[in-house]
């Protein structure tokens, strides 16, 4: 066979499997993506469609003058970060609890793991209740030690918090899950010669076992810190931002302006802004993190 | 057992308890007469009622989402894998330049949040009058599965020894052939969870199915949602609606509990 032809026949073969899925993944992710793009660059209120114009760097001039939007960045970097390293602590107590443990460990595990796929609107009404000032029960509990009553998402100091408490609650078990599955894998022989040559149980948590688990882990802490940027469900249904704009993130915020101001054009660049920080960060943790991914 | 197994195990139950208790609750309220459901300090021990269950079911054609959100899921599901799945293997087996640029693109997809993409659909399935269709909700899903399916499946078929196909393929079978019939039947418990996991996605998700739908191809979630913003205080009609919506998502969990570090990670950590 002549090159030009065998090199056609060797691309044709990957593309007959490829090419379907890679048609419909850009008509669906580069096109929408790149309207948005497009539209950041306009000035596009919804009630006035014929007045849709080229702005330039306008919203994003705009953005940066939006003392709303600063809050809301603020938030959001707070909700992400302390989430996610609550989620690794508790994650990583419970995982070690966990692999040391005999009996129950299927049944202790699927009970752990069972909020991870609950239906977000579900959890919100679960969390709904156990907050109602009339019928919550953490009230009713924190009563038992002389504590309360507090008032949860109603209040503008309370309320972030109650959040990242739902937050937790359903996604810490995500990450004991992985670090659980990463210490399965972890090589007996090294632990057990450490052992032998007297290190101490803290010693070995520390110079063995981190170091060894931490592509694992990365993987894990990547994954959360996209879905963390990402969360909306819980602060929409929980809050709508408020009290004020005490639990507005930028999620939350860009939908608001988009959907509720209708001005898409603005919207638009704050949602490329949230799209770029994720971005940012998920280098950011492939780099440091040592994440080997496929 | 010495004590430190035993506090380890109490620690568990405790922690366990902690994680499941709030579901437990939420049960327990949709099954409480109105009387038994506002009485404080609660009440723990009650005769069970289903009539919240009922009101929910009449009052909210919830049999309406419900059979919404079941078509959606199942369809975004089926195309995500008749598309995902050869692409995953053109990426698990084959050598082509641009195949790591590929890969990464696709993950980023995961990183695009929804909001980004609402106003785009938003703007285009109105264009197209395809606003409050199947349709649309089918393919902004498609999104999040299509990635998602063509990592995992990537995954699986790593797996999966490459002896068998070269066997296959010196017998003078095809590529198409080999994958068909050798490499999926192999690959079956990985369809599974993939379409597992595609299918709780779409009928867990929110946020476009409240911009993408008004009346005719409202989902499940959306229906629910309902029981908030009009009644406030019946605390029976939305437990109930919330355990409905819980209930087919925990029943497959069942299934896929062994491969959820998988779905998790998209398969870059197996179980």
């Amino acid at each position: 066979m002549p090159r030009p032809v065998a090199a056609l026949r060797q691309w044709l073969l990957p593309a007959s499997f490829l090419a379907p899925a890679l048609i419909v993944l850009v008509a669906i992710n580069v096109v929408p993506l790149f309207y948005t793009v497009t539209t950041s660059f306009e000035d596009y209120y919804l009630p006035k469609v014929a007045s849709r114009h080229f702005n330039g760097l306008g919203n994003y001039a705009e953005l940066l003058a939006d003392d709303r939007f600063w809050g809301a960045l603020g938030r959001t970097l707070l909700f992400v970060t302390v989430a996610l390293a609550i989620e690794v602590a508790l994650g990583f107590g419970v995982a070690l609890m966990l692999i040391r443990q005999k009996r129950l460990v299927g049944l202790l595990r699927g009970f752990i793991l069972l909020p991870i796929i609950i239906t977000p609107i579900a959890v919100t009404f679960v969390w709904r209740l156990m907050f109602s000032p009339t019928l919550g029960l953490l009230n009713y509990f924190l009563s038992f030690i002389g504590l309360g009553p507090l008032e949860w998402i109603y209040s503008p100091e309370q309320a972030m918090p109650a959040l990242i408490l739902v937050e937790i609650w359903q996604h810490t078990p995500e990450l004991m899950l992985i670090i659980f599955t990463g210490l399965l894998t972890l090589p007996k022989e090294v632990i057990e010669a450490a052992v032998v040559d007297g290190a101490r149980a803290s010693q070995i948590f520390f110079a063995i076992k981190l170091p060894l688990l931490r592509p694992i882990l990365m993987v894990g802490v990547l994954f959360r810190t996209i879905d963390l940027f990402k969360t909306f469900d819980l602060f929409y249904i929980l809050t709508r931002g408020g009290p004020g704009v005490s639990t507005e993130t930028l999620a939350v915020y860009t939908y608001t302006v988009g959907f509720s101001f209708l001005r898409l054009g603005y919207g638009s660049a704050l949602a490329l802004v949230l799209f770029l920080i994720i971005l940012a960060a998920s280098f950011l943790i492939v780099r440091w993190g040592d994440v080997r991914l496929g | 057992m010495g004590l430190g197994d035993w506090l380890n195990t109490i620690g568990l139950v405790v922690i366990a308890f902690v994680f499941i208790f709030p579901i437990l609750w939420t049960v327990m309220m949709s099954l409480k007469t109105r009387v038994d459901a506002l009485a404080m300090p609660p009440t723990w021990l009650f005769v069970p009622t289903f009539e919240h269950y009922v009101t929910v079911w009449n009052e909210g054609s919830l049999l309406t989402y419900a059979t919404n959100s079941l078509v959606i899921a199942l369809a975004s599901t089926a195309l995500g894998l008749v598309l995902g799945v050869p692409a995953a293997y053109a990426l698990a087996r084959m050598e082509f330049r641009g195949q790591r640029f590929l890969l990464l693109g696709i993950l980023s997809t995961r990183m695009i949040p929804p909001v980004a993409f609402i106003i785009p659909f938003f703007i285009i399935f109105t264009g197209l009058g395809l606003k409050d269709t199947y349709t649309a909700l089918v393919i902004v899903y498609l999104t999040i599965i299509l990635g998602f399916v063509i990592w995992m499946m990537r995954s699986y078929f790593l797996d999966i020894p490459r002896e068998l196909e070269e066997a296959a393929m010196i017998d003078g079978c095809s590529r198409w052939g080999t994958f068909l019939r050798i490499i999926l039947p192999l690959a079956l418990p990985g369809l599974a969870t993939s379409a597992i996991f595609s299918f709780i996605f779409s009928w867990n998700e929110f946020l476009y199915a409240m911009v993408l739908t008004a009346r005719y191809a409202k989902t499940l979630p959306l229906g629910i949602y309902n029981w908030v913003s009009y009644e406030e205080v019946k605390w029976g009609e939305l437990t109930a609606a919330a355990v409905m919506a819980m209930l087919p998502v925990v029943i497959f969990y069942l299934f896929v509990q062994k491969a959820l570090v998988r779905g998790l990670t998209m398969g870059a950590v197996k179980g």
